[in-house]
């Protein structure tokens, strides 16, 4: 599973209890972050990788438990593994559904000595909760989660409004690029090394269209039944077909007899 | 989180022992139904593909070689001869099976001469008095006659036969499996019956007896390993039943007929007319007239003139090749709609007979294909009047001497008059099973002209057609309550004399009583049935030692005719039409009153209360069970048509009835709001469809939304703005609330953009608008989100979502790596399509098809409930359920209105379930009639080559013709079987239960129970915590109606769609798919029982 895949010399497991009431104990891995592309989110030299995040554990808990070895100045949680760092997506319209499941986590210390601090880590108990604050769990945070999807209707006309501006804006800058082109009023045309937009949409329905006429064309130049031959064969393969059906009815009352379908009672 | 290993409860063993449902049979997924054994396993060789090709090869070729005179032959006779290739087929393969094999031939004739051989040689014995009983009784047999009068004057002597023959259908080779009956007669020589033994059952004693002596001395003999003695049709004249020892054992049954020598009686002794047990001989001179016995004089007719007309069936067989093979279709036809056999039965003898007529009458010939036969046959039965006018196989009309049809007409129900003259062959058939077998083949005509050929194949031969489910409502009355019904004092005054009927039915009181009931009830119900139909029930058999017993107890089925049943009003004949008015009032009792009608008439009237649309339905039982009581004295009838629905019954509200009502409130707000919603003016754009995807607004909501809010919830809601948000407290969850679902469209328009996050929120900002509007314009109260808007309209929440049709389009649209923008579906727009453009057409057709069948909504709404009590409803989704439902409704034969009672809908969905081979098959809803011919055969083209890449239940309909877009995400292949299984149990026990005369589970909510063994864990909840407990199959009530808070008090949006209960599953799931790393899949399902709800999951491992 995953643990075997992993390189298990360089991956520290850390042993972390969700509470004082409970006695089960989750396995968090930590790595050293090293990536190809050195990111200015993510230094190669000072994050660590956490794998195996639960799905109850938020940048909170994360925070409260990997204080300990250092001033954290960033965290960040993901469903896969990437370098990149996904854009923040509006509160009311997320552009995706929020990841069920176990994650990874990004925790970007100071310095390089706070990651080596948390590699070599010693196995005291650890919680995802801390003591004073409040985390809940089953119906309280259902209830909690209902509270949070309420919307006030100003705040929602807010955000439509400054998007569709901006997309309104855009749409407009676009709009000026395509006129390129055209004649103003004047009768004056502005000419760039992009040209006219391409007249014929490039879409596969328009594609398919085109295939089908050219070979309509080409069939309409062939002559049908005017050979010897060609009059035997349609005959031959009107016996064929004819032929086809009845073992294919055949083929299906087989199926039909081994599934016992003739036995009426 | 506590998981209980044994989870099981008191309550529920009983339930376990009856649906035993083991897991390890559902691990060994098989598609089929439960009978057939041998499952799919052979479906994938994995040389498959390679052995395919070379196949194909070979085929190509040969379809090309020159075709041979032979085939020719064929072709040309398909197409003239048969309706299609695959029906021909199908008739010769249907044959094959039903034939006898060839190897029993030369046993069956081997058995037959060792039998005469003993039965020649047996000893004389007598003359016995005919209450001498010691000779048996050291044979250790009985008489098998019910009558038993002493006589003294009469004898019995024994003497051993000259003739035995083999009569009856396997002369004509028409016998079927799976049991081959052999009849054999026995020639009971003249000498032992003498002149006056054609009186006062005489003959049939003598028969009796002479059966007995038979029968006693095969005992001792090593031919045999089991003799029964049996009622047949006609209670006269019990058979002997002999079981072959040795290799015959299991597939052939003889069947001992011995008969009277017809030169012993002159058949002019018996007109119809004639009494032939005298009223001396009944009650020793009481009774001085002596009445008709019709059927008495058949029965021995039949005994005289046995041997002539089976001369003449086998001869117009003879010369006709393909009437035996139409007599076996016939006879499939007649027994899967249990018209063949028992009481009042349509008998193969004489479907086969009315062959011989046709041929005579030169309706079919000797050119005909079976399949042209069977079609000649269905067409004049379905056109001929048996009942009244009758029909003869005397070619001489009117012979001297013979019986003219007025003398039959006057004594018997249905008349069919043999070639003598004087038999009708049809004496002991009730007029209400020929009513059943004329409409039935009339019905097989419809269904041969209209629908494809393998469709009607199945519908003709294949499908059991029972009383249970072609009838809408069954009363039935049993053994005691007849015995009690025959002495009450309407049955005196009716019957001339109760005695005779009683001699002249076999001494069978459901045979005398019959006609009685049935007048009384077609009097009552007064053209609200479209029939009444008789079930009739196998013979009774029993050991030679005991005594042979008639069954008892009749069961009426009742087509119910809607237009005229909806009435709960009976008006009678006008006040001042004395003598009409009296007999009004005597037939309705103290019911009658006087009312003042409309239009002025003063009538007498009867009124059966219905309040709402269930009891309405049950009018009829009402009405029946108030008149079998009040002139029969019928008091403990059972009465099938509402067993199942209170199941759905709600004690919540005051007269819910089965929620037929609840649901058409909803309807009605909908409406109002539709109109409101349609004259919005600030929206840019107005709206110009409004289709509901919510179960209520298609009348399958298994509990629609109650209006309002319950009070004891205000406990744990607080007001925050326009909605209420829950608060936590240990004591109670707030009752569910259900949004109704609601898809806008709006008129056209090219200012929407063509991308799809400015689309969002160019939506958001109409629901914006539309809420501001129906706040402002109409007082309602209104919530919007980015997703929808939420609007309580008469106490329902309706939450409307806009449907932009190009939204799909764009979600599929993407840019390929050449430039040429191309269209692929994705998870998004699969999803986007279900809900805004498939989901409200087929809502609406749908709802179309509840306005068609008015039972389909409830019907549905049993199936749904049954699906979610056996903790299937997260993996089969509500709209595949109800498509199940509604292709029985769709599938219905030409012309006909379907169940009237949900729970045959129900029964049929059961049987659809459990008795379809989900592999071989494909689902077709044809909706609207929108699918052409090719298209459905394209589909089934599709079905059959993509066999292998298909969900495991294919779902194709008018709307839909991507076969996996309803049923990809179930149910998956362990629960489709689990769900076959547990259809076919329930359905054993169900069908069982409605079958008895007293049903055995009171209680029928047992089957909406789950069995609890096949699960590893269970998952306990506390009930308090579930919002949903009040919709429990074992809710507590105290009795009374829930407190609603009046509408006018509600001034917030009530909490809406809040179910912890799927949010803990959603939590479960995401963490256990993780583990499960694609081996194991986990079935959750929840079920809510008297002790808390529990939740189960198992894994299955694949």
């Amino acid at each position: 599973m995953l643990e075997s895949k992993l390189e298990m010399n360089k991956t520290k497991s850390l042993e972390v209890q969700i509470d004082h009431h409970h006695k089960a104990t989750h396995s968090l891995f930590l790595q050293e972050y090293t990536a190809g592309e050195d990111s200015k989110e993510k230094p190669a030299k000072r994050t660590l990788f956490v794998m195996n995040v639960p799905p109850y554990c938020n940048k909170e808990c994360l925070e409260c438990l990997f204080r300990e070895f250092g001033k954290i100045m960033r965290i960040y949680i993901q469903s896969s593994p990437t370098s990149k760092v996904k854009k923040e997506s509006s509160h009311f319209f997320p552009d995706e559904q929020p990841k069920q499941g176990f994650k990874f986590a990004y925790i970007v210390y100071q310095k390089l000595s706070h990651v080596k601090a948390a590699l070599n880590a010693d196995n005291k108990q650890r919680f995802f909760v801390d003591k004073e604050k409040n985390y809940f769990t089953g119906i309280k945070k259902w209830i909690q989660q209902c509270e949070d999807k309420l919307v006030s209707r100003d705040e929602l006309q807010r955000e439509i409004n400054t998007y569709l501006e901006e997309y309104d804006k855009q749409k407009a800058i676009q709009e000026a690029k395509n006129k390129q082109g055209e004649a103003d009023d004047e009768g004056w045309t502005v000419v760039t090394s992009k040209g006219r937009a391409a007249v014929i949409a490039r879409t596969e329905a328009t594609e398919q269209k085109i295939k089908k006429k050219e070979k309509k064309k080409m069939s309409e130049k062939q002559l049908v039944n005017f050979y010897t031959y060609q009059l035997k064969q349609s005959k031959i393969q009107n016996v064929a077909q004819l032929r086809q059906k009845f073992e294919e009815d055949k083929k299906r009352i087989q199926e039909l007899k081994s599934s016992r379908k003739f036995r009426p009672y | 989180m506590s998981s209980d290993e044994s989870g099981c409860f008191a309550s529920d063993e009983e339930i376990q022992s009856e649906i035993e449902v083991d897991l390890e049979e559902t691990e060994e997924v098989s598609l089929e139904p439960v009978d057939a054994d041998e499952s799919i396993k052979k479906r994938k060789a994995p040389e498959y593909d390679v052995v395919e090709t070379t196949k194909e090869k070979k085929i190509k070729t040969l379809h090309k070689k020159p075709p041979t005179a032979d085939e020719l032959n064929r072709l040309r006779d398909t197409e003239s001869l048969f309706h299609s290739n695959i029906f021909r087929l199908q008739i010769e393969e249907l044959l094959s099976e039903m034939k006898g094999k060839e190897k029993h031939q030369s046993l069956i004739e081997k058995w037959i001469q060792s039998f005469k051989d003993l039965v020649v040689k047996l000893p004389e014995s007598g003359p016995h008095k005919m209450e001498e009983v010691e000779y048996l009784r050291e044979l250790n047999v009985v008489c098998p006659l019910l009558e038993s009068r002493p006589d003294k004057k009469t004898q019995f002597r024994f003497i051993p036969p000259k003739t035995v023959t083999i009569i009856g259908s396997h002369l004509i080779k028409a016998t079927t499996r799976p049991v081959i009956n052999v009849d054999i007669g026995i020639a009971i020589p003249e000498r032992c019956f003498r002149d006056k033994d054609a009186q006062d059952y005489r003959y049939f004693r003598k028969r009796a007896l002479y059966m007995a002596y038979i029968a006693g001395h095969l005992k001792s003999t090593e031919i045999q390993s089991g003799l029964k003695y049996c009622t047949s049709d006609n209670p006269f004249l019990p058979v002997l039943e002999v079981t072959p020892a040795g290799k015959l054992e299991k597939s052939v049954i003889f069947i001992l007929r011995p008969y009277g020598n017809p030169a012993c009686f002159k058949v002019a002794k018996f007109f119809p007319s004639t009494n032939n047990i005298r009223a001396s001989w009944i009650s020793n001179g009481d009774e001085t007239n002596n009445l008709p016995t019709p059927k008495y004089n058949a029965a021995m007719l039949r005994e005289i003139l046995l041997e002539e007309s089976e001369k003449k069936r086998r001869e117009v067989f003879e010369n006709m090749p393909a009437a035996s093979d139409t007599f076996i279709l016939l006879k499939v036809w007649l027994h899967q709609r249990n018209l063949d056999e028992g009481f009042g039965a349509f008998t193969p003898f004489i479907i086969s007979m009315y062959m011989v007529y046709l041929a005579q009458q030169k309706k079919i010939n000797m050119f005909m294909s079976s399949y042209q036969l069977l079609r000649n046959v269905l067409l004049h039965l379905g056109e001929a009047d048996l009942s009244r006018s009758g029909i003869t196989l005397c070619k001489v009309q009117g012979k001297e001497g013979t019986p003219t049809l007025n003398d039959f007409a006057s004594n018997y129900e249905v008349i069919f008059v043999d070639d003598s003259g004087f038999l009708n062959i049809c004496a002991s058939v009730s007029l209400l099973t020929w009513n059943r077998v004329r409409c039935e083949a009339a019905l097989a005509l419809k269904i041969l002209d209209s629908s494809s050929g393998r469709r009607s194949f199945d519908e003709l031969f294949m499908t059991p057609n029972d009383f249970l489910s072609s009838m809408d409502h069954i009363v039935r009355i049993d053994e005691a309550e007849l015995e009690a019904a025959f002495r009450s004092k309407h049955i005196i005054q009716t019957l001339k004399s109760p005695k005779l009927t009683l001699l002249d039915s076999g001494m069978s009181i459901s045979r005398s009583i019959l006609p009685s009931i049935v007048d009384l009830l077609q009097q009552a119900l007064n053209g609200r049935t479209s029939l009444i139909a008789l079930e009739s029930r196998k013979g009774t058999k029993s050991e030679v030692d005991s005594e042979l017993k008639n069954y008892e107890g009749i069961s009426l089925g009742f087509v119910i005719d809607p237009e005229k049943d909806w009435s709960p009003l009976i008006k009678g004949p006008e006040a001042d039409q004395i003598e009409e008015a009296k007999k009004f009032r005597n037939f309705w009792g103290e019911k009658a009153q006087l009312r003042r009608f409309q239009d002025g008439t003063i009538c007498e009237a009867v009124v059966f209360p219905a309040t709402n649309l269930y009891e309405r339905r049950l009018i009829t039982k009402q009405i029946v069970t108030y008149i079998l009581e009040r002139h029969l004295n019928i008091k403990n009838l059972t009465y099938v048509a509402d067993q199942l629905e209170n199941i759905l019954k709600k004690p919540m509200v005051e007269n819910y009835g089965s929620g037929e009502e609840a649901n058409a409130a909803v309807m009605k707000a909908m409406e109002s709001l539709g109109r409101q919603l349609r004259d919005l003016s600030d929206a840019p754009l107005t709206v110009t469809s409004i289709q509901g995807t919510s179960p209520a607004f298609r009348c399958t909501d298994v509990f629609p939304p109650i209006p309002g809010l319950v009070q004891g919830d205000n406990n744990c809601l607080k007001k925050k703005g326009p909605v209420m948000i829950p608060v936590f407290t240990r004591s109670t969850m707030p009752t569910y609330v259900a949004p109704m679902e609601v898809i806008l469209t709006l008129e056209a328009s090219n200012k929407w953009p063509d991308d799809l996050k400015a689309l969002r929120r160019l939506k958001a900002a109409f629901y914006i608008t539309i809420c501001k509007e129906l706040s402002s314009k109409y007082g309602l109260i209104a919530y919007p989100t980015p997703t929808f808007v939420d609007v309580l309209k008469d106490g329902f929440v309706f939450r409307l979502r806009i449907a932009y049709p190009r939204e799909v389009n764009l979600a599929r649209t993407f840019k390929d790596t050449d430039g040429v923008l191309k269209q692929r579906d994705t998870a998004f727009s699969i999803q986007l399509e279900k809900d805004t453009v498939i989901l409200p057409k087929l809502s609406g057709a749908l709802y179309g098809l509840q306005s068609q069948y008015p039972s389909f909504g409830t019907a549905a709404r049993l199936a749904k409930r049954w699906i979610a009590g056996h903790m299937l409803s997260l993996q089969v989704p509500e709209l595949v359920t109800e498509l199940l439902v509604a292709s029985i409704y769709l599938d219905l034969p030409p012309g006909s209105i379907g169940p009237i009672s949900p729970q045959i809908g129900f029964l049929q969905f059961l049987r659809k379930v459990a008795r379809t081979n989900w592999n071989a098959v494909p689902l077709i809803l044809n909706f609207n009639k929108l699918l052409g011919v090719e298209e459905i055969a394209d589909m089934e083209l599709q079905f059959s080559s993509q066999r292998s890449s298909l969900p495991p239940l294919v779902l194709y309909t008018s709307y839909t013709k991507n076969p996996k877009l309803l049923t990809a995400d179930g149910p998956t292949l362990p629960v489709l079987a689990r769900a076959m299984l547990l259809a076919s149990e329930t359905l054993k026990l169900l069908e069982d239960n409605l079958s008895r005369f007293k049903p055995a589970i009171t209680d029928l909510k047992m089957l909406f129970r789950p069995a609890t063994t096949a699960f590893d864990a269970v998952i306990r909840l506390n009930p308090k915590m579930v919002a949903k407990r009040h919709m429990n199959l074992d809710a507590k009530t105290s009795g009374k109606p829930a407190e609603i808070l009046p509408l006018e008090k509600i001034d917030t949006i009530p909490l809406v769609g809040f179910e912890p209960v799927s949010l803990y599953i959603e939590e479960l799931k995401v963490k256990f798919n993780l583990f499960s790393s694609q081996l194991l899949t986990a079935l959750q399902t929840i079920r809510a029982s008297s002790s808390g709800i529990e939740l189960f999951y198992s894994n299955y491992s694949s």
